[in-house]
């Protein structure tokens, strides 16, 4: 195989597996701190404390994170951490940020009476976020949580400033070898092929929560 | 079947606080229809809203078949409690049959096939088994309101509370809603319901309570002739009242 074909590959599996893995922390762990942080739900402690994670995760670059992760954050344990883990998990942390926003945002928007409905019909707390709050919400969320993984998969690419071999540092590797900045254009399409596939899976599980449609 | 004694509730908000109801005593009785009548903010809705255990923190004995129904488990007070909400709240990700089997199934402790029995039977009694399909959003309000009454019949509660029954429905839903209750009673159910709808409460009553300002101010009964003068009900509904 052409070893510049095998670079780009190899770079744009980084780049899926860097996002893959920073959307599974982001949208579990955001999904969790968004429903521990909603108006019916919420302890203050944990509202507040949830409040200023995402205040700290919004008001600061991804990439300074990213280079706080590297070499700041293993000086605790005067060790060191490998780039690719750090990466991943800095983007995790960072979803966890917007994924929370995004979910507490949909449940507070649930009219009050949904949660009366399944409160005189016998559900419990869980059940009724489970049955009857989480998939109502998931429709009015979807869209922004679409946006929320597209803008993981593109953020990606300064993963590539700290060694991290993804896609775009496979693109300006080969710039800087052949000083073609096609190349540049090449990246560019395949992230465009990454978020447009991802698009329409979007759109497939869109169709699925879409009850109010087309009957 | 419910009665309450002196029930007092107070909302406190932030700097001040309102008393919503003031020591009222009242008496849901067994298999009759009972209307807690009065302008808005008289405090029906949360008198009912106390019987649902739907609003805590009241003051005075509520006791539901001579039990407190602060005793009640949740599973005890759904199987005796009824609620259909003024706009009927029914879940909008959910089919007809689905909103009517959701409990049970969530419940978990009657069999399916008897679930969708009962959930069929409850549909064509109400005139909705043709829609067991549609989704909410497809149905007008009456519709809707029936879909929420056989939906709060799926756990047999022997008592139904409905809030402003009628703010949402046209005069034919209005005068089937009338229909639906008389139905409710030779099934044996109790039915209450708060309302300000003269004509509604003058067509489908035994029992009404007249509130202003969180305070029982007047009853009429059908059976035991007026048990005050009445004056006051019948000069709110401007119709006289029926013995």
């Amino acid at each position: 195989m052409n070893p510049l074909l095998q670079l780009f590959i190899t770079g744009t599996l980084t780049t899926l597996g860097v996002a893959l893995g920073g959307l599974c922390i982001g949208m579990t762990l955001g999904c969790i701190a968004g429903i521990l942080s909603c108006r019916r739900i919420a302890s203050p402690l944990v509202a507040r404390a949830i409040q200023v994670y995402v205040f700290v995760m919004q008001g600061t670059p991804l990439y300074v994170q990213l280079l706080l992760m590297i070499y700041a954050l293993p000086l605790l344990w005067h060790g060191q951490i490998n780039p690719l883990t750090a990466g991943i998990i800095t983007i995790g942390l960072n979803s966890i940020a917007y994924v929370a926003q995004i979910v507490r945002g949909g449940i507070n928007g649930i009219p009050a009476g949904q949660w009366e409905a399944a409160y005189v019909l016998g559900y419990s707390s869980v059940g009724t976020l489970w049955y009857i709050i989480l998939p109502q919400m998931m429709r009015s969320v979807l869209p922004a949580l679409i946006n929320e993984t597209i803008s993981l998969v593109k953020e990606t690419s300064i993963m590539g400033a700290v060694g991290i071999i993804e896609l775009t540092k496979v693109a300006r590797d080969t710039v800087s070898r052949t000083l073609e900045p096609q190349w540049y254009l090449a990246a560019a399409l395949l992230y465009l092929a990454i978020t447009g596939l991802l698009g329409l899976i979007a759109q497939r599980i869109e169709r699925k929560f879409e009850y109010d449609k087309g009957h | 079947m419910i009665k309450g004694t002196n029930i007092s509730l107070v909302y406190r908000q932030e700097n001040s606080t309102k008393t919503v109801l003031k020591e009222v005593n009242f008496s849901i009785s067994k298999q009759r229809i009972t209307a807690f009548i009065g302008r808005s903010g008289a405090g029906k809705t949360s008198l009912l809203r106390c019987c649902a255990h739907l609003t805590t923190g009241y003051t005075g004995n509520l006791m539901v078949n001579e039990r407190p129904l602060a005793s009640f488990s949740d599973k005890e007070r759904v199987h005796s409690i009824g609620f259909v909400f003024q706009q009927f709240n029914l879940f909008p990700h959910m089919t007809v049959l689905e909103n009517c089997t959701a409990a049970l199934t969530y419940e978990n402790v009657v069999a399916p096939n008897t679930i969708m029995t009962r959930a069929q039977e409850l549909l064509t009694m109400v005139g909705m088994y043709t829609y067991a399909g549609r989704y909410p959003h497809q149905l007008s309000g009456g519709q809707q309101q029936r879909v929420a009454i056989a939906r709060a019949l799926m756990l047999q509660p022997s008592v139904l509370l409905f809030d402003e029954p009628t703010s949402a429905l046209d005069p034919e839903s209005t005068s089937m809603l009338a229909t639906v209750l008389k139905n409710l009673l030779a099934h044996g159910i109790t039915v209450a319901y708060a309302s300000h709808d003269m004509q509604f409460i003058a067509a489908t009553q035994d029992r009404i309570y007249l509130m202003e300002d969180g305070k029982i101010i007047d009853e009429f009964d059908r059976e035991q002739q007026k048990l005050s003068d009445a004056a006051k009900i019948e000069h709110f509904l401007r119709v006289p009242l029926s013995f």
